[in-house]
Formats: C-alpha cells, sequence, structure tokens
C-alpha cells in the first residue's frame, strides 16, 4: 500500500513495446538499472510499467533492440497536476483545506460531562473553564493531569474526575461522592411539643407517654407526648420521646395592596455577539440594566454542538409603577392568594379555604382562611446536667 | 549433537550449503521469487526463462506476469503449470 502510494507520488508510465527482441529490451534495462514492473508478454507486445525517468531512457534501448514503444497510460502526482494547472485553484483550496483541518482539528469543539447526577454540568463546565479547558482551547497546551487535580480540590462533591480527549473533543468524567446519611439521633432525651394551635385529631406515639387525648384542643408549645417515663417500682427514666400527632390547624393570610410593588420595563437593550471557538466578538455596546440576562445559540451537527455560534445579550431597566391600573393591583393580590395555598398545599393537608376580600378598604386587601391536618409533633429536648457519682 | 546434557536438534537449511547460488521461493503455483537471475533467454506468452550462472530455470504456465525485475531478483506470478531447470 506503502509503495504504491509512494508510486503514485513519484509518478510512473505504462507502456507498451513490440516489434523486435522483448527479451533483450528487458536485459538491456536491467544493465541500465532501469526498473521495470508489472511486465506481461501478449502475442510478441509487452506491457511494462517504469518510473518517469526510466522511461525517458527508454527511447535509446528501444531502438538498440528495434522495438516500437507507445505510452498507455501516465500515474501519478506530477501528471494530475500538470493536466490541471489551469485549475491551480483547486489545488490551493485543497492545500488550504487541508490546512484548515490541521489547524482546527488541533483545539477543542466540544466539552462534554459525563458520570453527574447531582451536580449540574454548568457548575463543573465553569470550575474546569478556570482552568482553561473550554471550547476553543488548544488540546495540545493544556496539562490534563494537573488541570483536573486542582479542579478536584475545588470540588469537594466528586470524588474522582478525569478528562479524556476525544478527537477534537474534551470529556470530563466524574464520580460524584456519596452522602453520608443522616444518623437519627435518640440517645438525647426530648418531649413532643405541639408546633401550633389546634385540635387533635390522632396519636401515634412510637415513644414515650402519652399526654394528650383525641379531640383535646392544644396550644403552640403544649405537651403532646412525655419523654419522662415512670417505671411500676416509682423509678423514672428520660427517654427520646417521638410520635405522630395529627390535629386540625387553621391559617390565615393577609395581603393588602400596599405590600405590592408594581415596575415597569423602562429600557431595553441587546447587543449580540458572535462566539467563534471561545473568542467573542461583540457587535455593538455591551448593554446595562437592572436584569442583564445571556442567551446562546451554537451551531450543531447532530447531536454535537460546535463552538460557533452567536449570543444575545439583554439588558432590562425596571422603574417603580405608581399609576398602574387598580385592577391589575386587585389581580396581583387574588394571585398571590392563590400561591399561598399551593404553598400550604405542600406542608399540610388543606381541608377547606375561604378568601375573602374586602374592597371597601382604600387598601384593597385580601385573606385566605385555611383549615388544614397536619403533624404538629415537634421534639423539644429536656436538658439534663450529668452528675458525678461520688464514690 | 550433544550439549550439557541436553540434545539440540541441528536445523538444516539448503542456504547454508549454496552460498552465491540462485535461490527460488515458490508460494503454491502462483508465485515464485527468483534471486540472483542474470537474464532473461526467453520470453512468450505461456513460458519465462532465465539464466541462473550456468544453468536456466523455466516457468511455465498461464498469465505470467514479472511483477518486479532488477539487481538480479525476479518476482513472478500466473498459474503455473511447471517448473523445470536446464
Amino acid at each position: 500500500m506503502i509503495i504504491k502510494f509512494l508510486k503514485y507520488i513519484i509518478g510512473f508510465v505504462t507502456f507498451k513495446a513490440w516489434g523486435g527482441f522483448s527479451e533483450r529490451f528487458i536485459n538491456l534495462c536491467e544493465e541500465e538499472k532501469i526498473s521495470l514492473w508489472n511486465i506481461k508478454n501478449t502475442n510478441g507486445e509487452i506491457t511494462a510499467s517504469t518510473s518517469i525517468n526510466g522511461y525517458k531512457r527508454l527511447r535509446s534501448i528501444s531502438k538498440k533492440t528495434g522495438m516500437k514503444m507507445r505510452t498507455v497510460k501516465k500515474c501519478g502526482l506530477r501528471f494530475w497536476l500538470s493536466k490541471n494547472r489551469a485549475r491551480s485553484g483547486l489545488a490551493v483550496g485543497a492545500v488550504v483545506f487541508m490546512l484548515i483541518l490541521i489547524t482546527l482539528s488541533q483545539f477543542a469543539w466540544r466539552i462534554e460531562v459525563v458520570g453527574n447526577t447531582e451536580i449540574e454540568d454548568e457548575k463543573i463546565l465553569a470550575v474546569f473553564e478556570e482552568y482553561g479547558i473550554k471550547a476553543g482551547a488548544k488540546i495540545s497546551d493544556l496539562d490534563l493531569k494537573t488541570i483536573t487535580e486542582k479542579a478536584l480540590a475545588d470540588m469537594p462533591d466528586i470524588s474522582w474526575a478525569k478528562v479524556n480527549k476525544k478527537g477534537s473533543m474534551l470529556c470530563i468524567e466524574i464520580r460524584e461522592k456519596r452522602k453520608i446519611p443522616d444518623i437519627y439521633d435518640d440517645s438525647v432525651p426530648t418531649n413532643v411539643v405541639a408546633s401550633e394551635d389546634g385540635v387533635i385529631l390522632s396519636s401515634d406515639v412510637l415513644c414515650g407517654t402519652e399526654e394528650i387525648k383525641v379531640g383535646s384542643a392544644v396550644r403552640k408549645g403544649d405537651l403532646l407526648i412525655s419523654g419522662i417515663v415512670t417505671h411500676r417500682d416509682g423509678s423514672e427514666e428520660l427517654l427520646h420521646a417521638d410520635g405522630i400527632v395529627r390535629a386540625q390547624t387553621k391559617d390565615t393570610f393577609e395581603i393588602s395592596k400596599k405590600n405590592i410593588c408594581l415596575y415597569s420595563l423602562t429600557n431595553y437593550k441587546k447587543r449580540y455577539e458572535i462566539f467563534f471557538f471561545g473568542l467573542k466578538f461583540p457587535i455593538g455596546v455591551a448593554p446595562d440594566g437592572d436584569l442583564i440576562s445571556e442567551n446562546a445559540s451554537y451551531l450543531q451537527s447532530g447531536d454535537s454542538v460546535l463552538p460557533l455560534g452567536v449570543i444575545k445579550t439583554t439588558g432590562i431597566t425596571f422603574s417603580e409603577n405608581t399609576v398602574a391600573p387598580e385592577e391589575i393591583q386587585n389581580l396581583i393580590c387574588l394571585f398571590k392568594c392563590s400561591e399561598h395555598i399551593k404553598d400550604l398545599n405542600e406542608t399540610a393537608e388543606v381541608k377547606s379555604s375561604k378568601i375573602s376580600v374586602s374592597e371597601n378598604n382604600p387598601d384593597y386587601s385580601c385573606a385566605v382562611y385555611s383549615t388544614c391536618e397536619k403533624n404538629i409533633a415537634e421534639l423539644k429536648e429536656i436538658y439534663t446536667e450529668k452528675t458525678m457519682d461520688k464514690e | 549433537m550433544k550439549k550439557s546434557g541436553k540434545y539440540v536438534r541441528k536445523k538444516i537449511t539448503p542456504s547454508d550449503n549454496t552460498g552465491f547460488s540462485p535461490q527460488l521461493t515458490v508460494t503454491g503455483n502462483r508465485e515464485a521469487v527468483l534471486e540472483g537471475c542474470r537474464e532473461i533467454k526467453e520470453y512468450d506468452d505461456g513460458k519465462i526463462k532465465f539464466s541462473i550462472g550456468n544453468m536456466t530455470v523455466c516457468f511455465c504456465g498461464n498469465n505470467l506476469v514479472i511483477k518486479n525485475y532488477g539487481n538480479d531478483y525476479a518476482v513472478i506470478c500466473g498459474e503455473f503449470s511447471d517448473i523445470s531447470f536446464g
């Protein structure tokens, strides 16, 4: 294969020779150190291949041996170039293409993060970017081992990391640390008290002495389950009391127009930047404002994101709106109330909710009265003092 | 041949005795490499005769092609039906 390629680069000629002494012709070629290959004799006609220089020297030998020669085929880069001399742009284009290909293959086109479940890609990429691993970085300039060690030191949640080269892509493989589960400490003596006012619906005592009855009303801080247990012999023991006490509670949420602040958009500026291999070419002045956001869209080839794209930076300026229509303010009050019910549902079982609106009030106000069912058991440590027994 | 308590079998190859004699390596009936050939004595459709010093070697067969020729060395390909020495 290599020899064939070299022959093509150097160039060779396939020719036909007939009419004379073919054996003498070949022997003279050997004497003159003209290398011949693929020699075939068909009905006294020789077909063979030789180098370009060898072919030039064959003329004298053919005369000596009385053979007539004719070129069959000319192969090689030299012939191809001379044939396409008029199309020199094609060759220049091919060379430029190769140069671009070689140059671009030296840079990291894409950074991929693999193996993370809890930590976000952006967070990992930001740490590695500090040490130079980013789209557009020259791969040969990166000391991947040292960078990995430094990045690992910066990220305590990661136990192992490795940066692998996959062509023009860098793949950051990581393993996250396993979190130590919270150990339930039941050695501390505790009481269970009510976290808020309510009427007891049910109680499930896991440990300790029950101090309440179903149907009884309790106030915030009342003892529900005691951690002090008295045995039959009169001795007392301090325990880590625990249990689930469900109670019906009431929740009130009020909001007035005074508490709502409205803003209106006063200025909106945007700027585009062309992103090319880690370099950003801004088009225009950087926008300023209260809220600056960046939105990048990159060129994609299949699943691969290429380091070419456009970044849009938006700057928005707000100002307090004092002349907003009343209807909008009222609607926001109602919206806040419904949001509160939604939040309440996450911590308790909301049985009923009533929204009350007082329109007579110049400061429009909304109130939500909810009846919920929830676990009101709260652990409270029993403070003890350790005493040394005197012997 | 006994050497330090172990028997060593001496490998005998033809080249040990041939010195500068021509060498012929044949692979199946498709390829032959001839080293030490001086010149081509005869060459036609089904026959190539090489001079190898004071004797000749003749390849007979179909589609005979000299793949390489030069520096006292020839690679002959084709379907050999007969190789004879004269």
